[in-house]
């Protein structure tokens, strides 16, 4: 009798703990390791000048998940926001600066990206596998105290060389790229306008979660990129027909912003140069 | 001692000419915004992807 209310007892707490990894799983993905990477990289194809951002990469046990510091901060902001509509000009001030808008998940047991970004109200992602075909030379270096090895791949019409480090077994790295036998600590392309490298990797003290919105369009690449395309080309169109309104105190100074914006369009730099 | 006072008298004149002036290189321009929502207010910026960038997290931000 008592060795069957022992067992009974036993099977419930087992019940419970696999409820509730269960549950964890589903809630979000949480992640226990931070590491910051300096991205140097060149926005303009006409214009040399190079621009600097810290790209975080948080790194859990099946997931890491990618994006820039000033991303991170403006999310941060969003989960902590205080329902009032005061201090609309004071909160845009000080709004922290990215340009890069994107949430990189890859899944490191089989490289597959989940890619997300908002288009205005619109929260879309899709899925990707960058299918890399790595070839890991023999020199090696060092890195952060990481003894590195390189390899060299190419992607979206660029060439890049990698140092990953076997001593640090996740198989990922930077934006979208991963799949070698160790975290990558350092990445560019051969012309040097896009190069990640690892300043600070850490233990976090608390896990961070990512959820999924719940009102994900969930698309194809190349839809996306099409639905950006139209966006960047006219976003006064998209704002108005989403029902927000602008009014310009001066009409010159509309017209000057425009014209500058499409003379960046064209000379627009992405890291991925071919999206097909 | 009258050559240090002249000195003096012409660097602080100097500063203080300069003082009042605003040397920002760029100002930033009013753009009067209403979301979505009905919520409004001045938007300061330079660019159209620093309005664009502004609007997108006033939306989240306030209307969602």
């Amino acid at each position: 009798m008592i060795l069957k209310i022992k067992i009974h007892f036993y099977l419930i707490i087992f019940l419970f703990l696999s409820f509730q990894s269960a549950v964890n799983a589903q809630n979000g993905k949480s992640t226990n390791y931070k590491a910051i990477y300096r991205l140097t990289y060149q926005p303009s194809k006409v214009d040399n000048s190079q621009k600097q951002e810290d790209m975080l990469l948080f790194i859990g046990s099946d997931y890491t998940v990618f994006l820039s510091l000033g991303k991170h901060k403006k999310d941060s902001l969003l989960r902590n926001r205080k329902n009032t509509n005061s201090g609309f000009s004071s909160i845009l001030r000080n709004l922290p600066k990215t340009e890069f808008d994107y949430v990189i998940f890859n899944e490191i047991s089989n490289s597959n990206i989940v890619y997300k970004q908002k288009v205005l109200k619109d929260n879309f992602s899709y899925k990707e596998n960058p299918e890399l075909k790595w070839e890991i030379h023999n020199e090696k270096k060092t890195i952060a105290g990481y003894l590195c090895k390189k390899a060299r791949t190419k992607y979206a019409g660029r060439e890049y060389s990698a140092w990953f480090t076997s001593e640090i077994p996740v198989s990922s790295g930077p934006y979208k790229f991963g799949g070698l036998p160790g975290l990558i600590l350092e990445i560019s392309d051969s012309e040097e306008e896009y190069h990640f490298k690892l300043s600070n990797l850490k233990k976090i003290e608390n896990p961070i979660s990512f959820y999924d919105s719940s009102n994900t369009i969930k698309t194809e690449k190349k839809v996306f990129l099409k639905v950006l395309k139209e966006y960047e080309e006219n976003p006064f169109k998209k704002m108005e027909e989403t029902g927000i309104k602008i009014n310009f105190s001066d009409n010159s100074k509309k017209t000057e912003m425009l014209k500058e914006h499409k003379e960046k369009l064209k000379e627009n730099n992405p890291i991925e140069l071919k999206t097909i | 001692m009258k050559n240090l006072f002249l000195t003096l008298a012409f660097v602080l004149g100097t500063a203080s000419t300069f003082a009042g002036e605003n040397l920002v290189e760029e100002v930033d321009d009013c753009v009067n915004v209403t979301l979505s929502c009905g919520v409004s207010g001045c938007v300061y910026v330079t660019s159209v992807e620093m309005l664009i960038d502004h609007i997108e997290f006033a939306e989240a931000y306030w209307c969602e």
